[in-house]
């Protein structure tokens, strides 16, 4: 099992959140839960959104909110099945940018979920959707601005 | 669906690389072992389902004008 913590810094500025190139592409060989056969992804920045980014279907027209935890909640903690360390081929834990997906919803409100967590090893390119271990305490529908 | 009796201890094999082993019955709580190779996605069906659904909701909300000044204001800083 592999930890993986989203902290703040002392300053208190999620801005120093580990983020993902501009332009980075990122392969999902399992694909998204419901989306198995979607793998290739570009996850595109648009400064009218920030921190928000979209993880854009490249193999698909299916594109993805996403925000880096730090902007959602204070800690965020998750711990990684071995099957996922492997498949990711994470050998540090400073190596994996989590990235969690957003949904707008009708009423314009916006839940992010923390339960199914995307993962990203900056090393090998390689993603995946996973469920942590601790993923019974972790919200599928975290409401943002609270 | 095709449907099997196992004792406890015994195991079904599907496509000569996946088992699924009855560990221990009680009651109503069967404890079953899966061995499957690492990467075949192994998940309790009803975490599944409630996370496919939010990654469906979710794909459908990107389709929409996303209204930006009103996303930024939901941030946390």
């Amino acid at each position: 099992m592999l930890t993986i913590e989203n902290k703040r810094t002392e300053t208190g500025s999620p801005a120093d959140a580990k983020v993902v190139e501009m332009g980075a592409e990122l392969y999902f060989a399992s694909g998204l839960l419901g989306f198995e056969l979607n793998k290739q992804f570009e996850l595109v920045t648009d400064p009218e959104l920030s921190p928000y980014q979209w993880l854009k279907g490249m193999d698909a027209d299916q594109s993805f909110l996403v925000i880096p935890p730090s902007y959602v909640v204070e800690n965020y903690s998750i711990d990684l099945a071995d099957e996922d360390v492997a498949l990711l081929g994470l050998e540090n834990p400073d190596d994996a940018v989590v990235l969690n997906i957003a949904t707008y919803h009708v009423d314009e409100t916006v839940t992010v979920n923390l339960k199914g967590p995307l993962v990203y090893n900056t090393i090998t390119k390689a993603a995946r959707q996973v469920v942590p271990r601790n993923a019974a305490d972790l919200s599928l529908a975290h409401p943002m601005g609270n | 669906m095709l449907v099997l009796s196992r004792k406890t201890n015994e195991s079904i094999i599907i496509d000569g690389n996946i088992t699924v082993s009855v560990l221990r019955v009680d009651h109503d709580n069967v404890r079953i072992g899966i061995d499957a190779p690492l990467e075949i996605p192994v998940l309790r069906k009803e975490i599944y389902e409630a996370i496919k659904t939010n990654n469906e909701m979710a794909a459908g909300s990107a389709k929409r004008k996303v209204k930006q000044v009103k996303v930024k204001q939901l941030v946390k800083n």
